[in-house]
């Protein structure tokens, strides 16, 4: 299938203009806000004394090096030349380059979102269409209820007492990062890394992959009720192939795009895991940085966050046509 | 007239899902409503309403579980007096017993306690003594544990006669009402005789370790007052009898938090909340998300084009993330200076979850605005209120009021959540479910102990109310919504 450019195009201008107007948004937040209501923004992230120099001091120094004592155009032009360029500075309190800050935090979020969205998808799906085989039966209707019910489950509740209960009463999972890899290397660090993530990447899969399952479903449902697959049932197909081939092929689409979706938003990390498991990743780093109004930190993790995001909706735009090939590119 | 002659009600009494959503519902708007009448707690976070009983009191219910059997529970009791000894003369006048002393002469007074518990968190005897003498007489408290051994606790004396002891005394006033209470915190070295001979080491701990020493197992354990005429003329000494109270390790329907603070209390406090905000916010929500979708789904083209991309970018910013830094923005910038944080959070959950509600009806209004009915409105010359009003409204009127419910465990959920980080409502405000969840995480990692009393009530409650809300919602939906109107 050919991808018309009209549409590329089209789809690009669209996306990158929400990515303009989300730059602006920041701007407005943590430049025009300060101005408009006379406060410095720099006295939130200075920290108190850095290598030996004054409070004040550095104030000005940083007022000089983001232009903060500039007009706001000249700030506004500059702002924008430094997203555009990558360039987030460096951070006082932290003592690190932004970009590195987010770098260290990235891969902790990638090694528990990205498994736990490929398993509770899987999961979904088959337990979708274990539900839609069963359709009105009693496991379909425990199988939906218990989907809805994990769907509702507060996440840092539910991390909080597995964390509890298998980490601290049963000793089966390590309860802390340090204590997990401590003294590892080689093929033991990655095997403790995995065994430290397994139990917040198993939960996670557990409380996501309720609304995947009831779309796969629901879609499922109404698959085979459709008159192809009655044609199907009518020539004496076995309903196991029926529905392996058949009903998956149009059912698994919502649950794939859902995929897509949430695929996109995984750089905001996940706030609780990270917060009962001392997991620092992109949530704790956007969490502290918003309590201390860092706003450095802050434009730049928006800032990168939405640039991932808007690639991969852009990519999940171009690729659901091979997916599910109803739709067609306009 | 019987309502459950109007079709809809029927309809709705008629599906299972709905019927137990619904008591579900009420269960927990009479809890909100009626609950926090049933508790004499106002602010179970505030310092005065600490030390109802121990803290980690596990449920009153609870003891019929071996592992909680001997917890006692908090208790206040006037001791019987159980026998005397020495050569004075005793009686009782209805509220003190008169100890009559000739000099030289002393009397014991044993009050027991039949304690049939494990140790309390703390216990406090106490009494009133009002010595009548001219010259002197000594009272001296002991205790006894049911194996038999016997503490010397507190000795009092007149000021002047304190010098000749080689223990520590407290002063008694002669002719005066002396208030006295036993407690293990308010011992020490300097005030009892059985804590000077303590090494240091231990003193520190008695608070503790006493509660365990004395009322450790189930026994008699007794009180002996001891009085001693030490001077040269005769007294008469009224004693009240003993009280015995303390703060248990059994408390109440939902037993007690890390600070001895009533967990019942805390949960229906906090269910008022959470339902009185989670409604509030819902209504913004759909009321935001209904105005929004409505205009563009039904005007479409440019405008429709706008409003989705605004929809697009607020659904694109991490949510979370933003709800804390729009917070501290405000905070910082003075704007909510004149607004309570509940209504801060509020405003923030409201004005900035709407974007799934505004899709579903902008999607619904679409197809319900592509229907042959409403163009032959339109052709009739029907107004765009009219049509609004008469045909899209009543057609979607099942989705909203879906969404209403479906948006309040939403609601909840981040509520909670932003209470858990600590960046919703604050933890000395007072209690909310996320807040108590929060707080038990914390003494969780603290004390490395899990009081299933305090974080299993409010997180099930989460999950009940918010399963109840949608099946109340999708029953909503199915049964309003005249033709099947598919949203997301």
């Amino acid at each position: 299938m050919r991808i018309p450019t009209r549409y590329i195009i089209k789809r690009v201008v669209e996306r990158f203009l929400l990515l303009f107007a989300i730059i602006n948004f920041l701007f407005f937040l943590f430049n025009v806000m300060p101005y408009i209501f006379h406060y410095n923004p720099a006295d939130f992230y200075v920290p108190l004394t850095y290598k030996g120099i004054s409070r004040s001091s550095l104030i000005e120094a940083i007022d000089r090096q983001w232009g903060l004592n500039k007009p706001l155009y000249i700030q506004y032009v500059d702002y924008i030349k430094n997203m555009l360029t990558f360039n987030f500075g460096y951070s006082l309190i932290y003592g690190e380059p932004i970009a590195n800050l987010i770098m260290q935090a990235l891969p902790v979020d990638l090694i528990i979102l990205v498994p736990s969205l490929l398993l509770s998808t899987g999961l979904a799906i088959v337990l979708g269409l274990i539900s839609v085989a069963k359709e009105g039966k009693l496991t379909d209707l425990i199988n939906s209820t218990v989907a809805i019910f994990t769907y509702f489950i507060p996440a840092f509740w539910i991390f909080a007492i597995v964390l509890y209960y298998f980490g601290f009463e049963l000793n089966w999972f390590p309860t802390n990062i340090a204590e997990a890899i401590n003294g590892t290397s080689g093929i033991t660090y990655v095997a403790s890394l995995l065994k430290f993530a397994s139990l917040p990447i198993i939960v996670l899969t557990i409380l996501s992959y309720g609304v995947r399952m009831i779309l796969t479903r629901s879609y499922g449902v109404e698959a085979n009720h459709s008159h192809f697959i009655l044609y199907l049932k009518a020539r004496g197909i076995p309903s196991r192939k029926i529905l392996l081939k058949h009903v998956m092929r149009n059912s698994i689409i919502p649950a794939v795009t859902r995929t897509g979706i949430d695929f996109a938003f995984i750089l905001a990390g996940a706030v609780f895991v990270e917060e009962i498991f001392n997991f620092y990743g992109m949530g704790e780093l956007l969490l502290q940085a918003a309590e201390n109004l860092n706003i450095p930190v802050l434009e730049a993790a928006f800032y990168f966050i939405n640039l991932y995001a808007i690639i991969v909706l852009f990519a999940v735009d171009l690729i659901y046509p091979f997916i599910d090939p109803r739709v067609k590119y306009e | 007239m019987n309502i459950f002659k109007n079709k809809i009600i029927r309809d709705l009494f008629h599906r299972k899902s709905f019927v137990i959503s619904i008591s579900i519902l009420v269960f927990f708007v009479l809890v909100a409503i009626i609950g926090p009448m049933t508790t004499p707690y106002r602010n179970p976070y505030s310092s005065s309403e600490y030390y109802v009983a121990g803290p980690y009191a596990v449920p009153s219910w609870a003891t019929i579980f071996p592992q909680y059997k001997d917890y006692p529970p908090d208790m206040s009791t006037t001791l019987n007096l159980t026998s005397t000894s020495g050569n004075g003369y005793v009686t009782y006048n209805g509220s003190y017993y008169v100890v009559y002393l000739k000099p030289h002469q002393s009397e014991n007074l044993t009050f027991t306690l039949f304690w049939k518990y494990s140790y309390p968190y703390s216990f406090t005897f106490s009494t009133t003594v009002i010595p009548y003498t001219t010259q002197g007489v000594q009272v001296n408290f002991y205790t006894e544990n049911s194996s038999g051994y016997k503490f010397f606790l507190l000795s009092y004396v007149p000021i002047k006669y304190q010098y000749e002891y080689n223990y520590p005394t407290n002063v008694l006033n002669l002719n005066k009402t002396n208030s006295i209470s036993i407690t293990p915190s308010s011992l020490n070295s300097a005030n009892s005789p059985y804590v000077a001979s303590l090494p240091i080491s231990q003193q520190a701990l008695l608070g503790l370790q006493f509660p365990i020493e004395l009322l450790g197992k189930s026994g008699p354990t007794s009180v002996m007052i001891s009085v001693i005429n030490i001077g040269s003329t005769s007294a008469k000494v009224y004693i009240a009898p003993v009280h015995f109270s303390d703060l248990g390790r059994s408390f109440g329907i939902l037993g007690t938090d890390d600070n001895g603070a009533s967990v019942y209390a805390e949960y229906v406090i906090g269910a008022r909340f959470d339902l009185e905000l989670s409604v509030i916010a819902s209504i913004i929500i759909v009321g935001i998300g209904l105005i929004v979708g409505l205009v563009a789904g039904y005007v479409g083209g440019k405008t429709d084009l706008v409003l989705n991309s605004i929809t697009d970018f607020f659904l694109t910013i991490p949510g979370l993330p933003l709800f804390i830094t729009l917070e501290t923005v405000f905070i910082v910038t003075g704007i909510a200076a004149n607004i309570s944080r509940a209504e801060l959070v509020l405003l923030i959950i409201g004005g900035l979850s709407w974007m799934g509600t505004m899709k579903i009806i902008r999607s619904v209004t679409f197809s319900v605005k592509s229907r042959t009915f409403v163009e032959a409105s339109r052709a009739l010359g029907g107004g765009t209120l009219h049509v609004i009003r008469k045909h899209i409204l009543p057609n979607i009127l099942g989705v909203v009021f879906a969404q209403l419910a479906y948006d309040v465990p939403v609601v909840i959920l981040i509520e909670s959540g932003l209470d858990f980080l600590g960046f919703g409502i604050p933890l000395s405000a007072f209690p909310t479910w996320g807040n108590m969840l929060g707080a038990a995480t914390d003494a969780a990692s603290s004390a490395n102990s899990f009081a299933w009393w305090w974080v299993m009530p409010p997180g099930l409650s989460i999950v009940l109310l918010s399963v109840a809300f949608y099946y109340f919602g999708t029953a909503l939906q199915e049964v309003l919504s005249p033709f099947k109107v598919r949203g997301e």
